[in-house]
């Protein structure tokens, strides 16, 4: 008959090192999983976060204001950016109006009429707040209640440029006694990308208004049908060439 | 008669078994309770960061009142979480102070600081600084 021998010499410190290591991972173990956590949370927080400045800084509104024959005041509202936004709040001086409002892309709205009783030498200052933070200011400037009724700052045509090319020359024409006549022109240098030139045409009165940009010799762009109609449309046009 | 020989290698065995049980339990719970309060602070310092870095305000419009002789400011909190805030008002060499207005999520709240006769184009700056540090200021030039 055959016995084997086995020693047993060991197998505490091998329990003993498995007890310790058990102990070990069942202490630490729930440390580490909790931190873990923490940790997600803080890049879960710091990604929402960080999507909502980048919305924000896309949200992109214009608006203008007109009165309606009551000399209330109507702002209409256009969401130029490429993400919706939630209209908060209109200002008319230091006053708040809540609103609520959402606009989708490329869409507007219109809020109001707000009553002001406007007596003369009146002026009302209109900003627009988005949920997120942004505040936007017409960009005629202020509205004023004059001794001949409402007037505003300034009717714009503003022209961005984009077009390849570094100088450009900007012609303004107006419709008048059946020809386009040349109101004003400027030169505008591209900066950064794009050109930007405002015109103001206060001074010429409602119509319809066209622009012309040329580059060197070459026509790049040459717009009619832009109409000032103000305060039955915007007071600023854009052009984009 | 019965012999008792062996009962105190029984003893110490119990003993020593008793002992290393106490001094491992001891231990294993003092590891415990430290892995525990090391993981209870890591999250709330990871929670306060994270309330630091998601705060979003911006102070809205500020005007001057002079028949109040108050700066009036609106404070907009579009962050998710509720703010407290300081505001320093600096004109010329005065200070004007304002201490914790709670101000809650996607709120406006308007804060009214008596700084005197002011007159026109005097420049007020104006600091919103927030318990967690952060900060937003507006030169507003009195009309």
């Amino acid at each position: 008959m055959k016995y084997t021998m086995y020693s047993k010499k060991g197998v505490s410190t091998i329990l003993g090192t498995l007890i310790f290591i058990g102990i070990l991972f069942s202490a630490y173990a729930p440390m580490m999983l909790t931190m873990r956590q923490a940790d997600s949370y803080y890049e879960q927080q710091k990604h929402q976060v960080s999507l909502l400045d980048d919305e924000r800084s896309r949200e992109d509104l214009t608006f203008y204001v007109y009165p309606d024959l009551s000399d209330n005041l109507i702002v209409s509202v256009e969401n130029s950016g490429p993400t919706s936004l939630k209209v908060v709040r209109v200002w008319i001086n230091n006053k708040i109006q809540e609103e609520s409002t959402w606009i989708q892309s490329l869409d507007s709205s219109l809020f109001g009429p707000y009553v002001v009783n406007p007596t003369e030498g009146d002026s009302f200052n209109i900003r627009v707040t988005t949920e997120r933070g942004n505040v936007y200011e017409a960009d005629s400037g202020e509205i004023k209640y004059g001794p001949v009724g409402w007037e505003i700052e300034s009717k714009i045509i503003n022209v961005l440029i984009s077009a390849p090319g570094t100088i450009f020359h900007i012609y303004i024409y107006k419709w008048e006694n059946e020809v386009w006549e040349l109101k004003d022109d400027g030169q505008v240098q591209k900066i950064g990308g794009t050109a930007y030139k405002p015109f103001e045409i206060s001074a010429f009165q409602n119509g319809e208004f066209r622009v012309k940009i040329t580059r060197g010799s070459s026509i790049i762009h040459d717009e009619d049908g832009l109409m000032m109609e103000w305060p039955e449309g915007p007071s600023s046009l854009w052009v984009y060439a | 008669m019965r012999t008792r020989s062996g009962i105190s290698p029984v003893i110490a065995t119990v003993i020593l078994a008793g002992t290393v049980l106490m001094i491992g339990g001891g231990i294993w719970s003092y590891s415990l309770g430290a892995a525990s309060m090391v993981a209870t602070d890591y999250t709330k310092t990871t929670k306060d960061l994270v309330h630091t870095i998601i705060e979003r305000f911006n102070i809205e419009y500020v005007e001057y009142n002079s028949t109040s002789q108050n700066v009036s400011l609106w404070v907009y909190n579009y962050g998710d979480i509720q703010i407290k805030v300081n505001t320093t008002i600096t004109i010329d060499n005065s200070v004007y102070r304002s201490y914790n207005t709670i101000i809650d999520s996607r709120e406006i709240e308007e804060i009214d600081v008596n700084v005197g006769v002011l007159t026109s184009n005097d420049v007020v700056s104006v600091k919103i600084l927030t318990e967690r540090e952060n900060a937003d200021y507006e030169v507003y030039y009195v009309q």
